[in-house]
């Protein structure tokens, strides 16, 4: 129970003054062109510690719109989670989670990213598990294990990063040699892979959606899944060509892999976690086309709709009886007619319909793509991923609001909690804003990009015929496809990842792992370290005890030993 | 590998000091020394009377072989995950899934609900890892083929004009 009841407002209230403070002075520093170093030392003479802290345009707008997301997301939280016994710990989990972030976000060096990178890691974990149930349980270890990968590489990195000379990333000198520097991007770019879900660690993002609705829109839509991006723009000067081919490959790989996955999914939550991937892919993208800019302006702008998704999501669950999969919806624009808007206007951004806050970033990414000369392979793939998120995203609000009533649908409740419907609609009207605000004041100099037309046309071209097929397609039957194909198999089953990095590993290392408890912890340590620790100090006693029986003929001949012995040493 | 296990388990020293070898219970946080198995039954007495011990009818009942690993005679159960066990039976024990008197299997621990499952899935392991490793190939092979060959969609496109210190990209001139 929640001791205070107006303790949601006081957190959400005061997350939102931060909020407006850290967006002040970062709009203080753009148009300084300026940035802030903060360092503090301790100690003395030959035991120095130093803290230091950076504040410019990137760290201060990354932190205005999490603090913002995180704000709207507690003032939700006091009614999706009022109800809930454990209220106070899933509020001080948020905000610890809100507190590693931050860390995170203004750390000028990699020691103080861990903190914050750790952080976020293990308090996820705690959030994934808050519903106590094996599903949760089971969906936070595999969360925390696959997060746990990359903790272990930026822990490595920062013993090659002794290499370079500097652990700032801000006072970079690239001192080392090239093995080195291979080594170290490839460390960091595993660790923004694992934290990005990026695939082969894709698994954890949907299991993830195990947790509250409110965690997933905070944690699984724009933080935490966004500091392996965050990290790889910081880091940026690692990335090499290789890393980069690497990078574009495997983001390709990932909107590709998410994108036809989301078509066959059911789940609601599920479906918007891999539209998440997507966008993460498309971000990973820009960062290997070495638009760290684009790929900053994308992060920012998708957090504030895909957090706008997640809530509306929470909105549907709530009132449909806690059910997730969207084939028992249906026809819900009649009972919640203000969500239906907000949710459909955050996927017209993510789809990239022009003039939204998706469409500046994301067709931005696709122009400056088309603008250099790239494999036939990676453009097409780039249209068809696309054209793929237009897909399961029209799929989403059909069946969502348009089609045939389902049972949630006739056991639902109308919209009538403001608290839930407040965070909505500032979201949305947050979102709308973002895009053109946020691309005047990303860019210093307007981007003029002058393409043939038809590669200019190219991204609309390929989002309204996705409109025209999902819809022409959805008219016949849910998705039109029979749920016995290769296709509907291998995409249902994610690709079969979440099996091949959960049981695959597992049982490929399950069989050695037998043999070794048999053979030392069942063997030769129970022998050495078990029967030994409790047989030798009982031979140590018995001869102790010896010692102690007051045998006169045992003590004279210790003295006599010890009287030889000194005669020895005078002699 | 079996041969070696064997040799270092049949190994004197752990043999005659009598270690106890059953010790996965411990894991469940309480061992007694009665429930530590017999010896490997040899004779139809003695697995008859080890399967009345575990609660198991005599043509039921299997010992592990005698190959060093230390099992006695307890009985080698079919493994069956927590999971594909009935959730709706009303089980003793219900978070184990478990009657009161009923044999663990020497790995239960390894198996339980929020653990390891040994479901049979719809596809086999091989098949899984073939595809998922089939179509990525298939895209790298692809686009490896393309960036080897330079197959690129060429079209023509003029670098951006960035501002930079000392470069002119326009004069502005009138018209003659």
């Amino acid at each position: 129970m929640i001791v205070d009841k107006f303790l949601y407002q006081k957190i959400s209230f005061a997350l939102m003054n931060v909020m407006v403070l850290v967006g002040v002075s970062g709009l203080m520093f753009l148009s300084l062109d300026s940035s802030i170093f903060i360092e503090w030392s301790f100690g003395g003479g030959s035991i120095n510690f130093s803290l230091t802290l950076l504040m410019d345009w990137v760290s201060c707008s990354f932190l205005t719109v999490v603090l913002c997301i995180s704000s709207n997301v507690v003032w939700y939280s006091k009614s999706y989670m009022g109800g809930d016994g454990d209220a106070n710990r899933f509020i001080l989990l948020v905000l610890g989670f809100v507190v590693s972030m931050v860390i995170l976000i203004i750390s000028p060096n990699i020691f103080s990213i861990l903190l914050g990178w750790d952080g976020l890691g293990l308090i996820s974990y705690c959030l994934v598990i808050y519903y106590p149930s094996k599903k949760s349980n089971s969906a936070g270890m595999i969360t925390v294990l696959s997060n746990r990968v990359g903790d272990v590489c930026v822990l490595l990195s920062i013993a090659w990063f002794v290499v370079l000379g500097d652990f700032n990333f801000s006072t970079w000198s690239l001192g080392g040699d090239l093995t080195s520097l291979m080594i170290l991007s490839f460390l960091v770019m595993v660790a923004a892979l694992t934290k990005s879900a990026q695939i082969p660690f894709s698994a954890w993002l949907p299991a993830a959606m195990a947790a509250p609705t409110p965690v997933s829109a905070l944690v699984h839509s724009s933080t935490l899944v966004t500091a392996g991006v965050y990290l790889l723009i910081r880091f940026s000067f690692l990335l090499g060509e290789l890393g980069s081919s690497v990078l574009m490959f495997i983001s390709m790989m990932t909107m590709f892999m998410s994108g036809v996955v989301a078509i066959f999914e059911c789940d609601l939550k599920k479906i918007i976690a891999l539209s998440t991937l997507s966008q993460l892919g498309m971000m990973m993208f820009a960062i290997s086309l070495g638009l760290y800019q684009v790929a900053f302006f994308h992060l920012l702008s998708h957090a504030l709709f895909k957090a706008l998704l997640f809530l509306c999501a929470g909105v549907l669950i709530h009132g449909v009886g806690s059910t997730q999969d969207v084939r028992y919806f249906g026809g819900l624009v009649k009972n919640f007619p203000l969500v239906s808007v907000c949710m459909n206007l955050a996927n017209f951004s993510l789809c990239g319909i022009p003039f939204m806050s998706g469409f500046y970033s994301k067709d931005l990414i696709v122009e400056l793509a088309c603008q250099d000369s790239w494999g036939m392979s990676i453009l097409f793939l780039m249209f068809v991923c696309l054209g793929l998120t237009v897909l399961y995203s029209v799929r989403l609000s059909f069946l969502a609001f348009i089609s045939t009533p389902g049972y949630g649908s006739f056991c639902s409740v109308c919209e009538q909690d403001f608290t839930l419907l407040g965070p909505v609609a500032t979201l949305t009207f947050i979102s709308l804003l973002s895009g053109p605000s946020l691309s005047l004041l990303s860019f210093s100099y307007p981007v003029l990009i002058f393409l043939p037309w038809v590669m200019k046309m190219g991204a609309l071209a390929v989002i309204s015929a996705s409109v025209v097929l999902s819809v022409s397609v959805l008219g016949i039957t849910s998705m039109g496809l029979s749920s016995s194909t290769f296709l509907s198999t291998f995409s249902g089953f994610m690709w079969f990842m979440p099996w091949l990095s959960g049981q695959g590993v597992l049982m490929s290392s399950m069989k050695k792992a037998d043999s070794i408890l048999k053979i030392l912890d069942q063997g030769w340590l129970e022998f050495y370290l078990g029967k030994v620790t409790e047989s030798s100090p009982s031979k140590f006693n018995t001869i102790s005890l010896g010692f102690q029986r007051n045998a006169l003929k045992l003590h004279f001949s210790i003295f006599l030993v010890w009287l030889l012995m000194i005669l020895i040493y005078l002699i | 590998m079996a041969a070696l296990v064997k040799k270092a388990l049949f190994h004197p020293v752990l043999r005659n000091n009598g270690v106890a070898r059953l010790q996965f219970v411990r894991l469940a946080g309480y061992w007694n020394k009665d429930w530590k198995p017999g010896p490997y039954p040899k004779t139809d007495a003695e697995r008859i009377a080890a399967a009345k011990k575990y609660g198991l009818l005599p043509q039921d009942y299997e010992p592990y072989p005698d190959d060093g690993f230390g099992y006695g005679d307890y009985p080698k159960l079919p493994l069956v995950s927590a999971d594909m066990k009935d959730p709706l039976y009303n089980w003793d024990y219900p978070e184990m899934k478990r009657n009161f008197g009923e044999p663990l299997h020497t790995q239960y621990d390894a198996y339980t609900e929020e653990r390891m499952s040994n479901a049979r899935t719809q596809h086999s392991p091989m098949y899984m890892l073939g595809c998922f490793l089939g179509v990525m190939g298939a895209f790298l092979a692809v686009h490896i083929l393309i960036e080897y060959n330079h197959w690129y969609l060429e079209h023509p496109w003029t670098p951006p004009q960035r501002p930079k210190e000392g470069k002119i990209h326009y004069t502005y001139e009138p018209l003659d």
